[in-house]
């Protein structure tokens, strides 16, 4: 059956990761090929399952289980589930992987552990893909978590830096946060529906007993328990407020790693599991409130704060957080088709972001080095770049292009479609969220426009950016082929309502996915569609007018700071900048309070049970010290009462060996000296007198012995199971 | 199915390999390992004697288990009293030790 | 005869075992010997998977792939320098080789003139590893045993502890 082709999907990646681990480590060209190698296959091997499930050539997909855990009869198996979701991701991720892949060729080139890299992307590959397909969330959280250690491996890839160490410890530590969650969701799934498999979990009944409230006796139901529990997975994961703060810092590692890992992959795998989980969800009573609250809060969250970055990558990580929180509301809301198309082009759009961000870090550091900077440089830093238009054609076009599929220009980006079917859903729902989102929308034009300008327009602000050239094309290449998707992935899912376009072109996307699920109902207003491409247009408008239109000098001050400085609201661009100081409260309480309670267990340790071993280790010492004494009074006592004892028959011995042995001894003498005469103790009148036979006999014999005598083992081994052998061939015979 | 006998002979084919390299080295690890060798030869022998004539199969493998104790606790110690000689004598080839000799 | 599965698998499983054997006592560098000896063990390991004794198997790699082997690289990361092994004079060589195939012949031998069973006794039965803990813990079973040979670990510990203490 053509579908089992997809266990092998995560396995090549995986057996790159193994191959190069082992083998090819220190080789360069060898480890990419590897790597390469084993995504590509798996892209083939993805592309073709896609299209021979959306043509319906292949029939239903089905793909073989294996018997995993077996437990006293009792089997747990583990299988693909080659649904709708999981298809389409599985046009994505190889896809987006391999681009990434050939880009990293190119920005990795000379770094020392290259083999490693490549080692570290493919084994993330393999995790993220069986993410994707697994059919258990048990197996579902191991790739999560192996993604997750990935995570940590990579952004602390150069570990030489200790900024780059402190993220990834952070970013596996807060993450892990969600994880607990998560995993407790896992529990409390597993106590009420006694397995973790999708095809056990998402039937009729089970749906339906899970939606009864009256769980544990509070009101609410036992799916709403489990979502939200599983939601904490996704908040940690996904980087969604509270447990954002690790994603800004993530950026220390290489670009290719932020592209897939925090933009394109492993965030959006949070999302993903809300996707899959959304049966979950509406059994838990859509909309689940609690969701869309915090992914519209973070929209407008990480929006905000991207206004205040200064850093070409941190901008567009709190716009990814922005952009997650969107995909979150719009699934907390039950717009399951709006949201996971979101999540679609968003991955193809930010990555392309971020590989268009590491082109201009590329040529930021090769002008630094080649314009004779020195000191203190940071390439990401947007106030030194400035005129790369001229000089950087494709990679402008690219970032362009990426850029305004983020703001949604209407029509011509896939952003703009899968943006506005959200806007579109949640202004049907919950009007206050809309107001939410749409201003969120606006402020994400504004820092597209205020990123593009400050990085592309205008004149170079720096030595590092007037001697800046154009990348080479590994990784121009890939950038162009994700700009194409960029632009044109949209026009798979363009709803039929739409004014003029809709209903030309049947709206795939939404065929092939929402048949799967039932979600919330396509409104047909166009006040969403206006409010939504005006906020765009709006932002960007005032991103261009503030940034663009006078692009600004070398040394002078960023526009938005001295605009709220002059209106004496500098203390709130601090706010901004600092991410409204998340990461200090978080440091000065949790991080303070366990390790106090770190240093308290520390101290009681060394205390309480270190104490009881030495009072053990007192007691035995007293005891082995009464021991001693017994011996040395009581019992040496008695051993001199035997030594006086012995003393005395010795003496009594003696008188008896002197006066009747002694001439006995002198009879037995006589006839004694036919002994040395045998055995040669006679001193030999002559030097050469020939020694006495038993003696002559003993020596030989003697010496044979001592022959045998090597001091080696072995040798005594040897003759031992000699010995044996002849042992049994005498016993046979 | 396998017959028993080929289980046997190969356990004794690993017994006399472990045999060879307990008595042609000098290294007194490489001797160590051979005993393990010899030990797992061992072990065969009472699993598959066990798998292929006991009822219940208990005693063989309770067999096997004390085995491996005695196994681990022998390896042990004999790599300590190694470290010692090692200590002493800077040596750790089994004919340069041979105090025994004469 | 016809070769069923199993019989293959024994045959590939018992020809790796062997070959790694014999690699390792035949093994110039002593850490390739240690390496080989790990593939030894999980051969056996995978010998007994296919007797139906997986419990015995997970013991086989705990304790000696997880364990000597282990303490075998640590030894001869202590006693480093004598890594390699100065062959002996051929004339000790080709005795201990006659001695072992002499061994080997007499049970091959030995072991063909009985006329063995080729067929287990009973298929593998699927709760034996309850049976197995208790007949380990009763009375009436191999609990005293069990108990002196955990004396004995202590003893032995205690005495590697003491033989290779530093001085």
């Amino acid at each position: 059956m053509v579908w089992n082709l997809a266990w092998l999907i995560p396995a090549f990646p995986l057996l790159a990761f193994a191959g190069i681990l082992l083998f090819t480590q220190r080789r360069a060209q060898l480890s990419h090929r590897l790597a390469i190698g084993g995504i590509a296959v798996a892209l083939v091997l993805a592309q073709l399952l896609f299209w021979l499930a959306v043509t319906g050539a292949g029939g239903t997909p089905a793909a073989d289980s294996w018997r995993w855990l077996i437990n006293n009869g009792e089997t747990v198996s583990l299988g693909l589930a080659l649904d709708p979701p999981a298809l389409v991701m599985l046009f994505m991720v190889p896809l987006l992987c391999l681009l990434i892949f050939i880009y990293s060729t190119g920005y990795m080139r000379g770094d020392p552990r290259y083999g490693r890299f490549f080692a570290y992307i493919s084994l993330f590959a393999s995790a993220m893909l069986g993410v994707v397909l697994l059919d258990n969330l048990l197996a579902f959280f191991i790739c999560w978590e192996l993604m997750g250690l990935c995570s940590y491996l990579l952004i602390g890839f150069w570990y030489e830096r200790p900024s780059a160490v402190a993220a990834g410890l952070k970013a596996f530590l807060v993450t892990k946060v969600g994880d607990l969650f998560f995993f407790l969701g896992l529990v409390v799934l597993y106590a009420n529906v006694g397995s973790l498999a999708y095809r056990d979990l998402f039937t009729a009944e089970t749906l339906a007993q899970l939606a009864q409230p009256g769980y544990l006796g509070l009101p609410v139901s036992p799916a709403l328990v489990i979502a939200l529990l599983l939601f904490g997975g996704t908040v940690g994961k996904s980087a969604q407020f509270p447990l954002h703060t690790w994603l800004p810092d993530a950026m220390a590692g290489p670009t290719p790693v932020s592209a897939l890992i925090h933009a394109a992959t492993m965030v959006s795998a949070g999302v993903f599991l809300l996707v899959r989980m959304f049966p979950l969800l509406t059994a838990a009573g859509l909309p689940v409130l609690p969701v869309a609250y915090i992914g519209a809060f973070t929209a407008l969250f990480g929006a905000l704060v991207a206004l205040g970055q200064n850093d070409i990558k941190r901008v567009l990580a709190f716009s990814t957080m922005s952009q997650l929180g969107y995909m979150v509301a719009a699934l907390g809301l039950g717009a399951y088709v709006a949201g996971f198309f979101h999540l679609l082009t968003h991955a193809f759009f930010k990555a392309l972001l971020f590989l268009s961000a590491g082109s201009v870090i590329h040529a930021m550091e090769h002008g630094h080095q080649h314009g004779g900077g020195a000191g203190e440089f940071d390439p990401n830093d947007l106030l030194a770049m400035g005129g790369l238009g001229r000089v950087m054609p494709r990679t402008s076009v690219a970032f362009l292009l990426g850029g305004l599929s983020l703001a949604g220009f209407p029509l011509l980006t896939a952003g703009f479609w899968s943006k506005d079917e959200i806007l579109a859903q949640v202004y049907a729902q919950d009007q206050a969220l809309f107001w939410v989102l749409a201003a969120a929308a606006l402020l994400t034009a504004f820092y597209v426009a205020r990123q593009l300008s400050l990085v592309f327009l205008g004149t170079p602000r720096s030595a590092a950016a007037a001697h800046a050239q154009e990348s080479e094309r590994s990784m121009t290449t890939p950038l162009l082929i994700l700009a194409a998707f960029a632009v044109a992935l949209g026009w798979v899912g363009i709803p039929e309502h739409f004014p003029v376009l809709g209903g030309l072109i049947p709206n795939w996307f939404h065929e092939f996915v929402g048949a799967s699920s039932a979600s919330a109902p396509v409104s047909a207003d166009w006040q969403p569609l206006a409010l939504g491409v005006g906020a765009g247009l709006l932002g960007l408008g005032l991103g261009w007018l503030v940034y663009g239109w006078r692009p600004l000098a070398a040394g002078a001050l960023e526009p938005l700071a001295a605009a709220m400085r002059r209106l004496h609201l500098g203390w709130l661009y601090r706010a901004l900048q600092q991410g409204f100081y998340f990461d200090g409260l978080y440091q000065h309480t949790v991080v303070w309070a366990t390790q106090a309670l770190a240093a308290f267990s520390a101290r009681f340790d060394a205390a309480v049970p270190d104490g009881a071993v030495r009072g053990v280790a007192a007691g035995v010492r007293a005891l082995s010290g009464a021991a001693a004494y017994f011996d040395e009074r009581i019992l040496d006592a008695l051993v001199n009462m035997w030594g006086g004892i012995s003393v005395g028959l010795g003496r009594f011995f003696n008188w008896l060996d002197l006066h009747l042995v002694d001439p006995l001894v002198n009879v037995i003498g006589w006839f004694g000296q036919l002994g040395p005469w045998a055995t040669g103790s006679v001193e030999p009148e002559v030097p050469d007198a020939p020694v006495g036979p038993v003696a002559w006999l003993w020596t030989r014999l003697g010496k044979f012995v001592t022959a045998l005598q090597t001091g080696a083992v072995q040798d005594y081994l040897s003759l031992a199971f000699f010995t044996v052998i002849i042992l049994i061939v005498a016993f046979f015979l | 199915m396998v017959p028993l006998s080929w289980y046997l002979i190969l356990a004794a084919a690993l017994f006399s390999i472990g045999l060879y390299g307990l008595l042609a080295r000098r290294n007194l690890v490489m001797l160590l390992m051979s005993l393990e060798l010899l030990l797992n030869a061992v072990n065969i022998n009472l699993i598959a004697f066990s798998r292929y004539l006991e009822e219940g199969q208990v005693v063989g493998r309770v067999f096997a288990l004390f085995v491996y104790v005695i196994a681990a606790a022998e390896t042990a110690l004999g790599l300590a009293i190694m470290i010692a000689v090692w200590r002493t004598r800077q040596t750790v080839a089994v004919d340069e030790i041979d105090t025994l000799k004469g | 005869m016809t070769l069923g599965f199993g019989q293959i698998a024994f045959l590939a499983i018992a020809a790796l075992t062997v070959a790694a054997a014999l690699a390792m006592v035949l093994a110039r560098h002593i850490f390739h010997a240690i390496l080989l000896m790990i593939a030894v063990f999980v051969g056996v390991a995978a010998l007994y998977v296919l007797l139906g004794v997986s419990f015995m198997a997970g013991m086989q790699l705990f304790i000696y792939v997880g364990g000597v082997s282990v303490l075998a690289v640590l030894a001869i990361m202590v006693t480093r320098g004598f890594m390699g092994d100065r062959p002996r004079p051929a004339r000790s060589t080709y005795g201990a080789a006659v001695v072992a195939a002499s061994v080997f012949g007499g049970l091959t031998w030995l072991i063909l003139q009985v006329p063995w069973p080729s067929e287990p006794l009973v298929p593998a039965p699927q709760n034996d590893l309850a049976v197995l803990g208790q007949v380990l813990v009763s009375r009436a079973g191999y609990a005293v045993p069990f108990e002196l040979a955990s004396l004995l670990l202590f003893v032995v510990l205690l005495g590697a502890l003491y033989i290779a203490r530093e001085r």
